[in-house]
Formats: structure tokens, sequence, C-alpha cells
């Protein structure tokens, strides 16, 4: 049975056994978020020596996979976005979502959630388009009233690919009074142009993530949120010009765990991401992240600080391992049920100097759901 | 020992008993700070737990206790009575609910509850529909609804 079948089936069992309950369902959804940021750099050397092409120095990357960059400039483009989502629900177990985010950054919105879903008791089939679940943020990065800082720490939040286009399969039910959701996902992407390898590259690149396979698994119980998440794929780097083709595999391991002791609130996250190189001197490549975060709750107001790591290890004495850490201090103020401004500093400390260099930051947001 | 071990379970059922009596005894006089969960009368669930009720308000089950499926209402984001509803039974804000709500729909793990204009426009619903469940301020419910809990403020 191939998955359209598969999919066929789906939708005749569900749509037999929910037509008592569809005439009070809304069959059109429409929602939508948006992010206004604005930042710059505060300090920093203008010397670095690292070799970013598209960075003035000093800059700061806060969205490696759009290549958000801020420099000595204030600037709203770099992460600024919308994203309309609209939902057709044919029956209460079926149906399909399209999402589209415009951001400044980029001129042309993009479409980055495409997809068919269909319920079987506690599970969920879904095939289209869809992000993937690497960390605890990945998938909802772009929802900023859902998260306390400005963005979700780069450091490990910073990927080539951010969506893919396959299927997955997610459970969710409770156990008891402990809340459990899995899933197991599969597909590929092909990126012209990666805008993070725009950052540094002075040439165009196209990214290709194939055999991209994935689970994830997150349990929730009153004060405290545990995820783990696994996902392994191929990767080729293209670069244009020369016509040449990079293959390496990947997998990427993470663990977050959260507690919200109402007024406390901690968020953790470590993930490792490993790459082993097909081609020349066989070379092992791997990053470990980490973050952590202590927020105090105070009515509608919320700071934060969060300190996070970026540490490459090399096989090969020829790759110039980058490592820094950042310092964030970061303060959120509800205005109303979805929508919050925030501020956030930054310290980022370059510990081995091929990166940006030392450099502190300032941002500014303004976050709606509606 | 063992004698005693059983005098004393005893003496805790009467407790119970004593207690489960005044709890009935007290059942119509709710205050009108309450806050009733309802259902449809032909809704074969005669009572539900908080954790039942916030199991379906969190998403994390789309049936009710029986296997039937639930359609799910709520009020307006910004709705004073939905605050007193998350805050008695999640012990969360309006924020913390809608940061919530925010992650599992824009990730399509489950759509939210289909909000109503007011609780008027949900007991209407839920009269009317078998399949059912919201939450009205718990005064003068007449016999068209079930109230399956009853949270206080």
């Amino acid at each position: 049975m191939n998955i359209n079948s598969l999919f066929a089936a789906g939708v005749l069992l569900t749509s037999l056994t929910s037509s008592v309950l569809a005439q009070d369902v809304e069959n059109f959804k429409v929602s939508g978020f948006a992010s206004l940021i604005g930042g710059k750099v505060l300090s920093g050397a203008a010397d670095a020596t690292a070799g970013y092409a598209h960075c003035t120095h000093p800059c700061y990357v806060a969205d490696w996979s759009n290549g958000g960059l801020y420099d000595r400039k204030f600037s709203l483009k770099p992460e600024s976005r919308i994203g309309i989502q609209g939902t057709y629900v044919f029956n209460p177990t079926l149906s399909a979502t399209a999402q589209i985010t415009s951001r400044a950054v980029d001129s042309d919105p993009r479409l980055e959630w495409a997809y068919l879903s269909t319920k079987f008791g506690n599970w969920d089939l879904q095939l289209g388009r869809k992000r993937i679940p690497l960390y605890f943020y990945s998938d909802f990065q772009d929802v900023g009233v859902a998260y306390p800082w400005v963005s979700p720490p780069p450091d490990l939040y910073g990927w080539e690919v951010t969506n893919y286009n396959g299927a997955s399969l997610r459970y969710r039910s409770s156990i008891d009074d402990m809340g459990v959701s899995g899933s197991i996902f599969t597909g590929s992407e092909h990126i012209k142009d990666s805008a993070l390898y725009r950052i540094y590259e002075a040439t165009p690149v196209d990214i290709q993530w194939t055999k991209l396979m994935g689970a994830d698994l997150e349990l929730a119980k009153q004060w405290w949120t545990l995820r783990f998440a696994y996902v392994q794929n191929d990767m080729r780097e293209s670069y244009r010009e020369t016509n040449e083709h990079f293959d390496q595999k990947m997998k990427t391991y993470s663990m977050a765990f959260n507690a919200d002791f109402g007024d406390w609130v901690y968020l953790a996250e470590i993930g490792e991401n490993a790459r082993k190189y097909v081609y020349g001197t066989d070379t092992h490549y791997k990053v470990l992240s980490l973050m952590g975060s202590v927020g105090y709750r105070y009515g509608r107001w919320m700071p934060m600080l969060t300190v996070s790591r970026f540490h490459e290890h090399a096989a090969s004495a020829d790759y110039e391992v980058d490592r820094w850490n950042t310092y964030a201090l970061s303060l959120r103020y509800d205005l109303a049920a979805s929508r919050a401004i925030k501020i956030q500093l930054n310290k980022t400390q370059d510990t081995t100097g091929h990166f940006t260099g030392n450099t502190s930051s300032v941002r500014v947001s303004y976050d709606v759901q509606f | 020992m063992r004698q005693f071990e059983l005098r004393n379970r005893t003496r805790r059922t009467r407790t119970a008993r004593a207690l489960l009596l005044a709890a009935v005894l007290s059942a119509p006089t709710f205050s009108h700070a309450d806050i009733a969960v309802i259902v449809n009368t032909a809704n074969p669930v005669k009572q539900m737990s908080s954790q039942q009720v916030s199991d379906l308000y969190l998403g994390r089950t789309r049936n009710f206790p029986g296997g039937e499926y639930a359609l799910v209402f709520d009020l307006p984001r910004d709705d004073t009575l939905r605050e007193k509803f998350f805050s008695s039974l999640a012990g969360m804000s309006p924020q913390q609910v809608n940061a919530y709500w925010s992650r599992l729909m824009f990730t399509g793990q489950v759509l939210p509850p289909q909000p109503m204009p007011n609780d008027r426009a949900v007991l209407d619903i839920v009269r009317r529909n078998p399949g059912a469940v919201g939450y009205v301020k718990n005064d003068g419910l007449d016999t068209s609804v079930r109230a399956v809990l009853v949270l206080k403020e």
C-alpha cells in the first residue's frame, strides 16, 4: 500500500466516523503571528578576522537559517516577519493547513507549512511540508509571542535547513496527569542559494537534506516538561560557481528540560550535531550546543538571564573550529493575552577568535498573535 | 494490630461518607462565582475530574472519558471568565494559555478549542450538540445541559 492509498483510506474512515458532529465545526480558521524586531550591535571589533562575506564587522548573527545579521546601524530588517495560517477543516478528523511567512530579510513570502492532516484516535498522520522539530523551539521559532526571548538562542537554533517535505505520524495523549506527545517523521528538503551559507560564502551554495528521518518525544507533568529528539540525514552542499558537490552524513540529538514553578522559570537544552564528511580525507566534525535560562515571572513582567554556548570539535587540524559563549539578559512584558514587547541585551564572547570577535548587541521586539 | 487497622479503616470510611453527604446536600447552593463545565444531556458522561477537563482544554485528548469525540468550546482570548477558568483548572494565566496554544496551533499538533463570543453562545451550542463541551458561569443553569464539573474560583 503506498502512502496515497493509505491517506485515501484514512479520509474515508474519518469522514464516516465523524459526520454526527460536523455541523458545528468552524470550517475555515485563519490565524497568524507577527514580530517587529529592531536591533543593533553596540560594541565589537571592526577588524575581526573571520571570513564572513556578508558581515560588516562588528556583526551579530541573530537568525542563521534566514541570514538575519545586525551591524552598527539600527535595523528592523534581520528578524521582522509576519505569518498567516489557514486551516480548512473538512470534518473533525480531516483538515488541510497552509502557513505563509513573509520576512523583511527575504523579498518573497515563503510557504513554511502545507499539509493534510488526518486523525485516528490519538494519532495524527500528516503529509506535506512541515518544519523539522529538531530542538524544542525549532518548529515555532517564528512565533515570538510563544517564548520569553526576542529569539531562541541562535547558538542552538542555527541550521541550514528548517523544513522538510514528507510525512509525520504523531501520538498525543495523557498518562494519568502526564501529557505525552511523540512523533516520527521522514522526508527531504532542497534549498537554493542557502541564506545561512550566504552569511560567509561569497558565491551561492545549494543545500540538500535527503534521507531525513527523525523522532521526538515530549513528556509534561504539572511543573516540568522533558523533551528528546533525534534526527539523521544526508546532506549535500553544491557550489554553483565551481559545480562542486560535498556530501556529509549528519546525526543530531537533543534534550530539553523546562521547569515552571509559577514565579520561577528554568529552561535548559543541550544538543549535539555530528557530521561525517564523505569526500577527500574522511573527517568527523561535531558541535555541542547548550543553553540554560532562569526567569522570574512578576505579574506581566518576565526578566530572564540566559547563558548559551556553541562549541565545535573537528578531527582534522585543518578545520578551524569556532567556539563562542553568549550571555543574554531579556525582559518581556505582556501587553495583553497574546501581545508582548521585549528587550534583550546580548554579549558574545568569541573564545577562538574565528567568529565575529567579542560583541554586544541590543534588540527590541513587538510580538503579536492574531 | 490487624483489628486496629480495620477499626481505623471503618472510621475513615464513615468520615468519607459524612463528607460525601455534606457535599451532596450543599450541591445546589454553588456560589455565583463558580464555573460549570457543561455537556449535552444526551452525553453519557455524568461527571468529569478536573484532570479530564484539563486534558480536553489543553489538547491532550480529543475524547470524553467514555471514548466519544469531544467538540470543545472556549471563550474569547481576553475574556475574564476564561481567565478564571484556566487559572482554576490548570493554574495558568491567559498569557501562558495563549503561548501554549500558539505553539500547538502553529506547529500542526492540535487546533485550539473553538472560541464562542460569550457563555450564552456556549450554552446554546452545548444544548444543541450531543458531542459538545463548554464552560459557563454557574448561575441559573437549568436542566437543559448537564454540569459535569464545578470549578471554584
